[in-house]
């Protein structure tokens, strides 16, 4: 006979919690769950679980190359499927030229270039704060500069990129400081580079990167995948270059 | 047809307040003049409780009232009023005649649904004048003459029905119609003295008797007045400032003072739905002479703290080189781009929130560090210009071809000097700041000979693999014989 009345008492208990909402339903929190943004690079969204966590930061740590290859082919993606993209560059290091190569539209990109440290942080606070751009790169001066961010600065950023669903990717190690704010590491690291041929008519071919993913929030389990970036062109595309195959003064193909 | 006025009274000492708002409820006249000649134009209520009144000479409003605050009439400062009070009839209707400074007339035609009727409409006129510092009366008639009489009159807010405007001049003296002397003291000797009396009056004969100005007020008093409105087209240049009875040498003094004019900047600016496209900041040097600072803004936008921080950036790379006397503020008004925002696709902003932020970005690296980068039609990496940043709308696009992904080259900006090592007519070794090796692999050399006919640019660039396992890209210039890194492949 004290079952029934050990279930209403249950049943009253969870009724007090979810009216107090301590005790919520898992689809109540879907909307704090980070959804991902596609980078385009296939075993790079099956290492990140879809794409690059919306809400988060995500730094690119690593001494080797590979970490702004990393971040230009995530960015152009993004404006090639239609978004806004801001590219903090506070090393100065940006190079549009190369970007188009890589296929971004740069009419969807916002190049910023702060001075110093200090500056890139709050100019990428702004922009986060905005909710315009779903991903803001953070290029700090060197690549051991976002140690040098206080822990406050991270705590801001962090907080924005939540509040505004925006993924913040920084170029570089967030060390100890950004250790709390970052919610997922990837570390690039080099294989090799690769040239072909022999002699004046050698060729740098590209590299091969081997990108683990070092720590994480997201419930994902270590791993790391391999990629392959081309080198970009001594020579890039301009405007009045006529397409492949087409002749420079209209004549015959 | 049916008018609607605003009338500002009193509009020195208004023009004041705005400028210096923590006088109001001080005894404050506004003074014109120069020494002896110098008299009071405008009093605050105070003042007026204390015997001043307008008129007075200075010594004695002085004498009268010992705490009395003096301040000179500035004309800027009473033109910014005068213009304030045509935007905040801008704000309400889109046809504004200006009867005399602090006396503006609208047409209400199409305006009932839009604000509610009439007394929707005159509230709307006071509303938009306060947002704007400005207390004042408005009334709406039939008749211009009338709606002027009821606004000029009223105690607030005044609505004249229609039909009705002979029944409200009636019980007016003849000096409100706006009656010359002679004419009201030929109808006072004739005992005539209200405007009923005067609507009372024959025609016949009328004229001939007072002229057409007779008959003009006749006609009023009859409550026919249908003299059409002659709106005016309004300027779209925005000024506001102050002088200074001191000098400031301060930067945090004269952004103190910058912070209100840009507030009242881009409250009139909202008035007449434009955003601030650019400003140029005037300061008047003491002993003589100006300084002329452009203010160049991202993108249109009416947010006081980014326009505040943009000031502050030039200040700071151009101080002025003397003490400030007066700050004087001109907008350049630009439109605010209107687009329906999408229900479905990726979420976005309104282009006036990203104007905004571009803006404050701008405010935060410097105008010239930001914006969209267009290459030039070159070869070289550093052909680069930056455009305004004026994207496609977000939206939700295919994911094109999946390109096969590209290394990003980090250019050293300027390029670093190198020193390099040759062997069998191929680079060895290189060395430049903070970086050393042994050339490991190497491809090259690309030849780029661009710009003969104007800046010549003749260089060999190769890509060097070095010992300590970064590649770079090398470049001799050829017309110089000096080596240079341009960037490092990450």
């Amino acid at each position: 006979m004290a079952i029934p009345k050990a279930d209403s008492a249950l049943a009253s208990l969870v009724s007090d919690l979810r009216r107090a909402r301590f005790l919520v339903r898992p689809e109540e929190l879907e909307h704090r769950l980070p959804t991902p943004l596609p980078t385009g690079l296939a075993p790079l969204d099956r290492l990140l679980g879809g794409g690059l966590p919306r809400g988060r930061i995500v730094e690119l740590a690593g001494e080797g190359m590979g970490a702004t290859a990393l971040a230009l082919s995530i960015a152009a993606h993004s404006t090639r499927t239609g978004r806004w993209v801001a590219w903090v560059d506070g090393a100065g290091a940006f190079d549009p030229r190369g970007a188009r190569e890589a296929g971004m539209a740069l009419a969807r990109l916002l190049w910023c270039r702060p001075k110093d440290l200090r500056d890139a942080a709050r100019a990428a606070d702004a922009l986060i704060a905005s909710g315009a751009f779903p991903l803001v790169v953070l290029d700090p001066c060197r690549r051991d500069a976002p140690r040098a961010l206080a822990q406050g600065a991270w705590v801001r950023l962090a907080r924005g990129a939540e509040a505004h669903r925006s993924c913040l990717l920084v170029v570089g190690a967030a060390g100890a400081q950004g250790f709390a704010a970052a919610a997922a590491s990837l570390v690039p690291e080099r294989a090799k580079a690769r040239f072909s041929g022999r002699g004046p008519g050698r060729l740098f071919e590209g590299v091969e990167l081997r990108c683990r993913l070092a720590r994480n929030k997201l419930g994902l389990a270590p791993d790391e995948v391999d990629l392959s970036f081309r080198a970009p062109s001594h020579l890039p595309f301009v405007e009045s270059d006529p397409p492949p195959g087409a002749l420079r003064f209209g004549g015959k193909r | 047809m049916r008018f609607g006025c605003l009338y500002v009274p009193n509009l020195p000492l208004q023009a004041l307040w705005r400028v210096e708002p923590t006088l109001l409820g001080e005894a404050v006249a506004v003074a014109r003049g120069e020494g002896a000649r110098a008299s009071v134009v405008a009093v605050s209520p105070a003042a007026r409780a204390a015997g001043v009144r307008p008129g007075a000479r200075l010594k004695e409003a002085l004498a009268l009232c010992p705490e009395l605050v003096l301040r000179w009439e500035d004309p800027a400062v009473l033109e910014a009023a005068r213009e304030a009070v045509l935007d905040a009839a801008a704000a309400v209707a889109p046809k504004v005649e200006e009867v005399r400074p602090g006396l503006v007339l609208v047409d209400t035609q199409g305006l009932d649904k839009l604000h509610g009727g009439d007394r929707g409409l005159a509230s709307a006129l006071l509303s938009a004048a306060r947002k704007l510092g400005l207390e004042g009366r408005a009334a709406v008639a039939s008749g211009k003459r009338v709606a002027q009489i009821a606004a000029l009159r009223g105690e607030g807010l005044e609505v004249v029905p229609r039909g009705e405007e002979r029944a409200f001049l009636a019980p007016l003296p003849i000096e409100a119609l706006g009656a010359e002397p002679a004419l009201v003291e030929t109808l006072a000797r004739w005992g005539v003295a209200t405007a009923g009396a005067l609507a009372a009056l024959p025609e016949h004969g009328l004229a001939s008797r007072l002229g057409p100005e007779g008959l003009r007020l006749w006609r009023l008093a009859q409550g026919r007045d249908d003299e059409p409105l002659v709106p005016r087209e309004l300027p779209v240049v925005f000024e506001e400032g102050c002088d200074l009875d001191h000098e400031i040498t301060a930067m945090e003094g004269l952004l103190f003072l910058l912070r209100p004019a840009l507030e009242r900047l881009t409250a009139r600016l909202a008035c007449r739905g434009f955003s601030c496209g650019g400003l140029l900041l005037r300061l008047a040097l003491d002993p003589g002479g100006e300084a002329l600072l452009p203010v160049e803004v991202a993108a249109p936008t009416r947010d006081v703290p980014t326009l505040l921080a943009l000031c502050r950036s030039i200040l700071e790379r151009r101080p002025p080189d003397a003490p400030v006397r007066g700050v004087r503020l001109r907008a350049e008004a630009a439109g605010a781009r209107i687009e329906q925002l999408r229900l479905f696709g990726l979420p976005t902003v309104s282009p006036d929130r990203l104007a905004t932020v571009v803006a404050k970005v701008a405010a935060i690296v410097g105008d010239d560090r930001l914006g969209s980068p267009v290459p030039e039609d070159s070869h070289l990496h550093e052909d680069v210009r930056l455009e305004r940043f004026d994207p496609p709308p977000a939206e939700e696009e295919a994911a094109a071809e999946p390109a096969p992904p590209v290394l990003a080259l980090r250019l050293f900006r300027p390029p670093l000097p190198a020193e390099v090592r040759m062997a069998s007519g191929l680079p060895q070794a290189v060395s430049a700041r903070g970086v050393n090796g042994w050339v490991v692999s190497l491809s090259g050399p690309w030849r780029v000979d661009v710009g003969w006919h104007d800046a010549p640019v003749r260089r060999d660039g190769f890509d060097v693999e070095l010992s300590d396992g970064a590649v770079y890209r090398l470049a001799h210039d050829r017309l110089r014989g000096q080596w240079f890194l341009l960037g490092r492949y990450d």
